[in-house]
């Protein structure tokens, strides 16, 4: 019978990874994995690399559970977003911070007009964020997108929240200015 | 709560944008209300609002089937797992094994290994991922999983998945049969070529 269930704490989960409870594991991904990869993907790597952080994280979760220590503080989600943020980084340098537009090519039914004037505004959308210098980038995704506090984000990021406050007002300015030099957007 | 003046609300506006359940210690009542009575607050949360909503257009597109992830990357932990060993030694290991699906999965150990080795491309990973589909007794769509992250190469997992599909194919028909038929009529190895690697090994 299994003995782990979706009411446990991401706590007790983690204790047993520690202890190589496949279970456990299971139960830990299926609660982050969907998560993460939108936060990966919104961090500026296309649909596949966001796949593989996401891969990535959970096999290093399973590798290094052990190393995570309530008493420290941090919450396992904000553990998992850390992980998984400092591997996008890593990802974005290798490709030279290229913006990947492959999952954002109108397939032939998306082509109404209606649709078109969307996929465009998501286009401007995703490149201005991407533009976005990387911790405003990354504060603008953890609080805005993932609805992280700014003190959570301040954890994922190893830094402190009057820190985080100042990179998402920047964020917030240089897009404002950005979008609004693209007709239709704003 | 915070009072409410012009500088806290410019402030806590430029850092939370305009949905107020993400403003701290603040009551929405109140903040709505300076708001009515503020044309630079009406202002200014307008042009909040609107950047909001434009940034609502970031939609995130559909992650691969999670169950799937989830094996894929169990996969990857069993891989990890192993000790890294030449091939040789492991088939011998489970050939020792006696057991259900034995003869499958080293069926599928030669068959895949002979096909990756036809090519040039066997490695340590592809060799490793077949060790640990047919350690595992694994189904097929295990198997699959796990060579999407051992295998770097796209070509290599064509490969696998030409053989793969074939198993599923032909229900009725034997592996053995199958990885046979598959070898010889895609990549012209026939038993001696396997026999061969075996001895090489």
């Amino acid at each position: 019978m299994r003995d782990v269930n979706d009411n446990q704490s991401d706590a007790d989960l983690i204790a047993k990874i520690v202890m190589q409870d496949s279970d456990a594991f299971r139960c830990l991904s299926e609660r982050y994995m969907k998560m993460l990869f939108s936060a990966a993907y919104r961090l500026g790597v296309d649909r596949q690399q966001a796949e593989d952080i996401v891969q990535d994280t959970m096999l290093k979760v399973w590798q290094k559970a052990d190393q995570w220590k309530p008493e420290k503080g941090a919450a396992v989600k904000t553990w998992l977003y850390r992980i998984a943020y400092n591997q996008a980084v890593d990802v974005r340098r290798k490709q030279k911070q290229t913006v990947p537009i492959d999952d954002m090519n109108l397939t032939a039914q998306d082509k109404t007009d209606e649709n078109m004037e969307d996929q465009q505004r998501t286009l401007f959308v995703r490149k201005a964020i991407n533009d976005l210098p990387e911790r405003q980038r990354t504060a603008l995704v953890l609080c805005h997108y993932q609805g992280l506090s700014n003190g959570e984000a301040a954890d994922v990021m190893g830094s402190t929240v009057k820190a985080i406050e100042g990179l998402l007002v920047r964020a917030r300015k240089t897009l404002y200015e950005d979008l609004k030099t693209q007709k239709g957007v704003l | 709560m915070k009072k409410i003046d012009l500088k806290t609300f410019e402030y806590l506006l430029s850092v939370h944008g305009a949905d107020l359940s993400r403003w701290p210690d603040v009551d929405a009542r109140e903040v709505l209300a300076f708001i009515d009575d503020n044309a630079d607050a009406k202002a200014q949360f307008a042009q909040a609002e609107t950047l909001d909503a434009a940034l609502a257009f970031y939609a995130v597109p559909e992650m691969t089937d999670a169950d799937k992830m989830t094996a894929v990357t169990e996969g990857a932990i069993a891989a990890e797992a192993l000790p890294v060993t030449p091939l040789f030694p492991v088939w011998m290991k489970m050939a020792r094994r006696a057991g259900v699906g034995l003869a499958v999965c080293v069926a599928l150990m030669i068959g895949g290994t002979a096909i990756l080795k036809s090519r040039g491309d066997l490695n340590p990973q592809n060799t490793q991922a077949l060790v640990v589909a047919a350690q595992q007794t694994a189904t097929t769509e295990d198997i699959e999983a796990v060579l999407v992250i051992a295998a770097a190469d796209i070509r290599e997992q064509q490969q696998m998945q030409e053989l793969l599909n074939l198993l599923k194919t032909n229900p009725d028909q034997s592996i053995d049969d199958a990885i046979d038929k598959f070898l010889i009529d895609q990549y012209t190895i026939d038993e001696q070529d396997i026999l061969q690697m075996f001895s090489e090994g």
